[in-house]
């Protein structure tokens, strides 16, 4: 029959069902999830830090400082002493791969090394990074995971249900790490409460988490290029017009500004990372707020002046850091990590190339400046559920083992393979040799996560500017209601997101005036925006934070 | 050979003896009108190029793709044919291609034809199976389902069977073959010859050129496909070409900053890629000439007379 | 479908099977693998009528929720939009890309040097192989705000252009970007077709007195007629489908109304949160409108005395 649907027929029935459910609605959309926060407690290790023995920081850590290390370690301590693989059962294991892919098992030396001092062999099921969550969306849905299986945030929003997915198919760690238990693994009890806690799913520890930084990005500087010209560092938002009109030289093929500015500026005028409490007591989201829309018609600005590079007006997702290398753009905000990336992409060829990192700073001279604080975690391991204790327990040590931080042979071993024939040490630098650029392959590091170090002494100067700026935007960090809870949000809220921020772009690009902005954010709120507001007010209210 | 085919394959040499002259105007009009063309596309083409052969330095000051040489250097190209792992999935990419094809042609072939005759047994249900596979398709993972339940996971088997048949080719080769005159059909079938022999002897000497260019849009299709051995193959060595080649044009790291490892002295990103895009071209270079030698104009008098 | 059957007038079905068994042999290995590997897997579409989540009900478990994801589907304020977007795309370019791979098939075709021919034919299709990043790049850095023209004409004292964010003249810009991605290649099918026709008609022509451009409308343009029609009722089928890629690339250079298709618009306010039912319900509507339009296409190739996709009977 279904061949002979007519056209109208099938309106017809379509029309009648959007009249009977009036605003069509489904049941099991998810509202969002969030598990109380001294219940959390309960559920995660207890912290116990991991001393080194003889590894002393040049430069001391705290909460949120990385400890530095000027110089590399001479010698690296094992952390580990027992194999952590005793069953002799091969550990089937699914990581992202972001880079070329190695040689397979049995013609990897790499793997092979690593597989000796762990015991056992570990036979990992590689995936492009790119299409990463296709596959596992896929592989969830079908039911179809192996013993190990790595998921990164991102991915992860993106997965309808994914509470539900963690909980089927996932195994609960809780019997093995709760409170005292995680003693058993030390190196996973050296991990952040915070990045822990985020590893829970619905009430259940399911996820080994990789800790973030605190901070999420900042704005970075050609310094070369503000020196040649004999510009400063911006002190406030002020500043960034004044720069935008001394960098950009169109006819040089020369623009001050790449993207993700508009990030910089909210948090400069100080609009929260996510929501705020308001004065009355209720939640507020970003988009709601006058620093937000401020930020935005400050944005327009500079890009109406033509300060920001053509191919970011074009494309906000632009090879930022490719432009930047060439010094056709100056200044633009970016994770952390882009600093050593991008001295190591583009040094060797412009030993002149010099990237400074800018001081948080405030949209108007003198006002008070913040810091977003970031997800304390963003992948997570998972271990299937159902292998048994034993099982469970030696895919735990194995993770264990990886997460031995920097300063131990076993960061070596995972990151950089065998010294003299993976990468040989050259003036306290680690250089990679052509056998370690094929083998070595980020895999073993993504059976779980570490806590970070600052340690990338072969960049001059990079550890300590990295230390200094860290301690200053640290007595800057602004909490949001919700940090140290795991909330999952609402996939009604989580869906607006793009096409919201998508409208703010057209405005910096004048493809919509900046009066539109308040019917966009009503537009937010009415499709989705307010019934999230609920459920993270009353997400607030029982966990005290309201 | 008739006189006129013997005088279409000599064409190239000028004009057939009752083509009147070309109007100069006309001529010149058409020279600009290629020489256009040429320039949109080979202008590009050599910036790509050019592109794959440049030093990093070379490719950081241009901030994107290279206009101006600046030293040419293999280094690219060295890089991915020195990996081991490359060389092996030329070897896999070339055997899923020739199996591939000659699979997903042949299946196609027939079925066009036991297509091609309106009014038989079952034709339209037949049919529509095929043609409904224009507007309706599959999800991803009831795909996947029924490939793993199939036993077909980290199997070649998997990387042809799913997509061995295509509704665009099958519909195309159904059209050409109803084009063929029905009265030399029928004039075979008097003379007692069965479905096989009809097709085998006249159906498809008469359709060279777009059983030609089926193959090779079949061909192309799996040299190029990387989603299902993305999905169905965990075991590496048994990537094809396509999806080791995916690796290489990462285009930046989204990992958190302590991540990345100790950087090396590997070439541009960007050379790479467009290493990578040159390398993906080559096979359709050498395919496509096999193909255009079937485009001769005359096959069917040929086929007719011959 | 078993009404054809019986209303065929002629031989009795056993008969026909008797007659035609090499013919259902000769279908029965695409027959295996559409039916394994494309109709069973799609009778999963039966969760676009299901709140269906993988996890806690499976296809079996999952409530039926009857047309509940189409109606989120029309009722949101961009589906509109959408539409309308993807619709004009198609009709602009049915008109303005459809013909340029028959052009560029006839053009190829009158080039007299076969080394030449072979070379141009060689070289127009290359840029099929590009993928959309690539493609939008090298647009970018001709006709960008820092392309090579804008920087000739800045070098040369003028101002500089930027033809990759004007969201007026988007459909002239995409369409362009297809036409230099895909014309080649499109061109071939149409080189195979004029392949076959009989050079004899040509010289009976000609001895009759017919000039080049009468030929051409004689002689070439019936015997691609086939091949054009099918390919014009297969691009109406896909009318909903214009890219998906190419719009997302370009998506902040010319905002979102300009360049909202169907396909964006779905991955936008479903897939990418992971719907699938959602997703599955608009890969229905977009299947029974591209049928409809399908079935009307062939209906007026019939009237028209074509062969169609399929023919009446």
């Amino acid at each position: 029959m279904p061949t002979s649907t007519t056209r109208r027929g099938f309106l017809g029935l379509v029309g009648a069902s959007v009249l009977a459910a009036g605003c069509a609605e489904k049941r099991q959309v998810s509202k969002g999830t969030a598990v109380a926060a001294d219940k959390l407690k309960s559920l995660v290790p207890t912290r116990i830090p991991f001393e080194i023995p003889g590894l002393k920081p040049d430069l001391p850590g705290a909460e949120f400082v990385q400890p530095g290390f000027l110089t590399r370690p001479a010698t690296m301590v094992q952390a580990v002493t027992a194999k952590p693989l005793t069953s002799g059962k091969e550990v089937a294991a699914m990581t992202p791969l972001w880079g070329t892919v190695p040689p397979g098992l049995g013609s990897n030396s790499y793997y092979d090394t690593v597989n000796e001092r762990l015991g056992g062999v570990v036979r990992f099921n590689i995936s492009d990074g790119n299409t990463y969550g296709q596959k596992l969306s896929t592989l969830l849905a079908s039911g179809d995971v192996p013993e190990m299986v790595m998921v990164p945030e991102w991915e992860l929003i993106k997965i309808g249900h994914f509470t539900e997915a963690a909980n089927k198919l996932f195994a609960d760690l809780s019997p093995y790490l709760a409170g005292d238990k995680a003693k058993e693994f030390p190196l996973l009890a050296n991990y952040d409460t915070a990045a822990w806690q985020y590893g829970v799913f619905g009430n259940v520890l399911q996820g080994i988490p990789w800790q973030n930084d605190p901070y999420p990005f900042a704005t970075f500087v050609r310094q070369d290029i503000l020196q040649e010209l004999g510009l400063q560092h911006p002190k406030s938002g002020d500043d960034l017009l004044a720069l935008g009109k001394a960098i950009t030289d169109a006819k040089g093929k020369r623009w001050a500004f790449g993207g993700g500015m508009e990030q910089e500026m909210q948090r400069a005028f100080g609009a929260p990372r996510e929501w705020r409490k308001k004065s009355d007591g209720t939640l507020e989201y970003k988009y709601e707020t006058a620093e937000f829309a401020a930020a935005i018609e400050f944005m327009v600005k500079l890009f109406e002046a033509g300060y920001v590079h053509p191919d970011v007006v074009a494309n906000k997702d632009a090879d930022n850091k490719g432009i930047f290398g060439s010094g056709q753009m100056v200044i633009y905000r970016d994770g952390l990590g882009a600093w050593h990336e991008n001295l190591g992409r583009f040094q060797p060829d412009n030993p002149k190339f010099d990237m400074q990192i800018v001081d948080p700073y405030p949209a108007r001279p003198g006002g008070k400046t913040i810091m977003w604080r970031n997800e304390p975690a963003s992948m997570f391991v998972f271990i299937r559920k159902g292998l048994g204790d034993a099982r469970t327990r030696e895919l735990l040590a194995l993770s264990n083992w990886t997460s031995a931080p920097f300063g131990t042979q076993e960061y070596e071993l995972v990151h950089n393979g065998v010294e003299g024939k993976h990468y040989t040490i050259d003036d306290g630098k680690v250089k990679q040799t052509a056998l370690g650029r094929k083998e070595v392959a980020p895999t073993y590091m993504f059976l779980s996560g570490r806590p970070n170090a600052n340690a990338m002494s072969q960049y001059e100067g990079l550890v300590q500017a990295q230390h200094d700026w860290q301690t200053e935007a640290s007595k800057l960090l602004e909490n949001d209601p919700f940090v140290g809870i795991r909330v999952e949000k609402p996939s009604r809220m989580a869906g607006l997101t793009v096409p919201t921020e998508d409208k703010m772009q057209e405005i910096f690009r004048g493809k919509r005036p900046v009066s539109e902005w308040p019917k966009i954010v009503k537009e937010w709120q009415d499709q989705g925006g307010n019934e999230a507001r609920e459920f993270y007010m009353k997400t607030a209210r029982e966990n005290g934070r309201l | 050979m008739t006189a006129l085919t013997s005088r279409a394959r000599r064409a190239p040499a000028g004009l057939a003896p009752w083509e009147e002259r070309r109007h100069p105007a006309g001529q010149f009009g058409k020279g600009a009108l290629i020489t256009l063309i040429l320039v949109a596309v080979l202008g590009p083409l050599y910036t790509i190029v050019l592109t794959s052969l440049s030093s990093s330095a070379t490719v950081n000051a241009a901030g994107g793709l290279v206009l101006v040489p600046d030293g040419i250097t293999f280094e690219a190209y060295r890089q991915i044919f020195s990996d081991t792992v490359v060389s092996r999935a030329v070897l896999v990419s070339t055997g899923v291609t020739v199996a591939g094809t000659l699979i997903s042609a042949g299946v196609s072939v027939l079925g066009a034809y036991s297509l091609s005759r309106p009014g038989s047994f079952l034709h339209r249900p037949l049919l529509f199976s095929v043609l409904l596979m224009f507007v309706f398709f599959p999800g991803i993972i009831p795909v996947y389902l029924m490939v793993s339940g199939l036993g077909l996971k980290d199997s070649y088997w998997s990387l042809i069977l799913p997509t061995a048949v295509s509704a665009f080719n099958v519909v195309v080769l159904r059209s050409f073959f109803m084009s063929i005159p029905g009265e030399i059909l029928d004039s075979a079938r008097i003379d007692g010859a069965g479905e096989f022999r009809i097709l085998f002897r006249i159906v498809l000497p008469m359709s060279k050129a777009v059983t030609a260019v089926v193959a090779m849009f079949y061909a192309v299709g799996y040299w190029n496909s990387w989603f299902n051995a993305m999905l169905y193959i965990d075991d590496t060595r048994k990537w094809p070409l396509a999806l080791i080649l995916r690796q290489y044009v990462v285009d930046s790291n989204p990992l958190p900053a302590a991540t990345a490892g100790v950087t090396g002295d590997a070439p541009p990103t960007l050379a790479i890629k467009m290493a990578i895009v040159v390398i993906a071209v080559i096979p359709a270079l050498i395919l496509y000439p096999l193909v255009q030698r079937h485009f001769t104009k005359g096959v069917i008098v040929g086929a007719i007379k011959g | 479908m078993s009404s054809s059957i019986t209303a065929a007038a002629g031989p009795t079905w056993r008969a026909k099977l008797r007659r035609d068994w090499p013919l259902l042999a000769m279908n029965l290995p695409m027959l295996l693998v559409v039916v394994a590997f494309w109709w069973v897997p799609a009778l999963g579409n039966v969760i676009a009528f299901q709140d269906y989540n993988p996890y806690t009900g499976g296809i079996l478990g999952s409530p039926v929720i009857g047309f509940t994801n189409f109606a989120l589907l029309f009722q949101d304020p961009q589906f509109l939009r959408a539409i309308a977007n993807t619709l004009s795309i198609t009709a602009f370019q049915l008109v303005f890309y459809f013909p340029v791979p028959i052009m560029l098939a006839l053009l190829l075709n009158s080039i007299v040097s076969a080394r030449l021919r072979a070379f141009v034919q060689g070289v127009v299709y290359l840029p099929f192989f590009f993928s959309w990043v690539l493609v939008v790049a090298i647009f970018q850095q001709m006709f960008g705000g820092a392309g090579l023209l804008a920087q000739v004409l800045r070098e040369n004292g003028h101002e500089g252009v930027d033809w990759m964010t004007n969201s007026d003249t988007f459909i002239l810009l995409l369409t362009s970007q297809t036409i230099w991605k895909d014309a080649g290649w499109g061109a071939i099918i149409f080189l195979a077709a004029l392949s076959t026709i009989d050079p004899n008609l040509y010289e009976a022509a000609a001895v009759d007195g017919a000039r080049r451009w009468r030929r051409m409308w004689h002689i070439t343009l019936p015997g691609l007629r086939p091949v054009i029609v099918l390919l014009l009722i297969l691009r109406l089928g896909d009318a909903l489908n214009v890219g998906f890629e190419q719009f997302m690339l370009q998506r902040s250079a010319v905002g979102s109304e300009a360049s909202e298709v169907f396909d964006t618009f779905v991955y936008w306010s479903g897939i990418r949160t992971g719907d699938l039912g959602y997703g599955a319900a608009a890969g229905l509507f977009k299947g029974v409108v591209g049928l409809l339009l399908i079935i009307a296409a062939n209906r007026v190739a019939h009237a028209l005395g074509e062969r169609g996709v399929y023919s009446r009977t």
